[in-house]
C-alpha cells in the first residue's frame, strides 16, 4: 500500500473525512492517507502520505515521538484533528493502549503533529493539543 | 475509534483496543484559540489472554439523550461511556 513497502497490510480501523475526499486507514505498524478523489471530484485512491510508529533510516515520518513500536487499533478524525491509537511498544510490554492527537490539513498536505499520551501501566493524565505548522520539511 | 459531536466545538472520543481490553475516552475543545484534549475515563486492559479480546466500541445512544459507546468484550458489555464522562460497568456475569 505504501510506496516505502514497509507498512503491514493488516487493516484494523479506517476513518474517512467530513468531505470524503480523505480516508485515513490505520494498519499495523503505521497508517496511510489516501486521496479518495481529486479537487476536481474524479476517483483517486491516491496514498498520499504514510506515517509508521517507528522511527528508522528505512521508515522515516513516524507519528507521535516515533519511540514507540505499538500497533496500529483505531483511527479517527473529526473537523481539522486526528486521533490516533497504538498499542505496545518496546518500552511498553504490557497492553497499555496509546493516543496521539494532531491537527491535519485538509485542503493541502495534513501534518504530522502530534503529542503522545499514554494509559496502561503508567498513570495517564492529560493529552496535549496539537498545532498546525507548515509542512515543507517532509514534502 | 469513535468520535461523537456532542457541540460544534465539543467532540468526544473514544479508543477502545481489541488487543488489551483498554478503553479510553478523550473530551477535543476546540472553543478556544487553541483546542485542548483532555482524557475523561479510562477502563483498564485485561491481564490475561482469556480477558483481552474482542473489544469493540459501539455507536448507541445513553439514556440521557447523549452520545455513548458501548464497548463488549467476548460479546458481552462491559462499558458504557456516555457523553458526560459517566462509566458504568455492568457486574460481572
Amino acid at each position: 500500500m505504501d510506496s516505502a513497502g514497509q507498512l503491514r497490510a493488516d487493516v484494523y480501523d479506517v476513518s474517512i473525512s467530513t468531505d470524503a475526499r480523505w480516508a485515513f486507514v490505520g494498519c499495523g505498524n503505521g497508517f496511510v492517507v489516501v486521496e479518495l478523489h481529486g479537487a476536481n471530484g474524479d476517483p483517486s485512491f491516491d496514498v498520499v502520505d504514510t506515517f509508521y510508529t517507528v522511527w528508522t533510516s528505512q521508515v522515516p515520518n513516524p507519528f507521535g515521538n516515533g519511540q514507540f513500536y505499538g500497533k496500529v487499533e483505531g483511527i479517527a478524525q473529526t473537523g481539522n484533528h486526528l486521533f490516533v491509537s497504538v498499542i505496545g511498544g518496546p518500552n511498553d510490554p504490557s497492553p497499555g493502549l496509546l493516543a496521539w492527537f494532531g491537527s491535519i490539513r485538509l485542503q493541502e498536505r495534513w501534518e504530522n503533529v502530534s503529542a503522545p499520551s499514554r494509559a496502561g501501566s503508567d498513570p495517564f493524565s492529560t493529552c496535549r493539543s496539537g498545532r498546525a505548522v507548515p509542512c515543507e520539511s517532509s514534502k | 475509534m469513535r468520535v461523537f459531536e456532542v457541540t460544534g466545538t465539543i467532540a468526544r472520543i473514544y479508543a477502545a483496543s481489541s488487543s488489551s481490553g483498554a478503553v479510553l475516552e478523550f473530551e477535543l475543545d476546540t472553543s478556544g484559540t487553541s483546542p485542548t484534549c483532555t482524557l475523561l475515563s479510562h477502563v483498564p486492559g485485561g491481564t490475561h489472554f482469556s480477558q483481552v479480546s474482542d473489544v469493540r466500541p459501539y455507536d448507541v445512544w445513553h439514556s440521557s439523550g447523549l452520545p455513548a459507546v458501548l464497548v463488549s468484550r467476548y460479546r458481552q458489555p462491559i462499558a458504557v461511556l456516555a457523553a458526560d464522562g459517566m462509566i458504568d460497568l455492568p457486574e460481572e456475569p
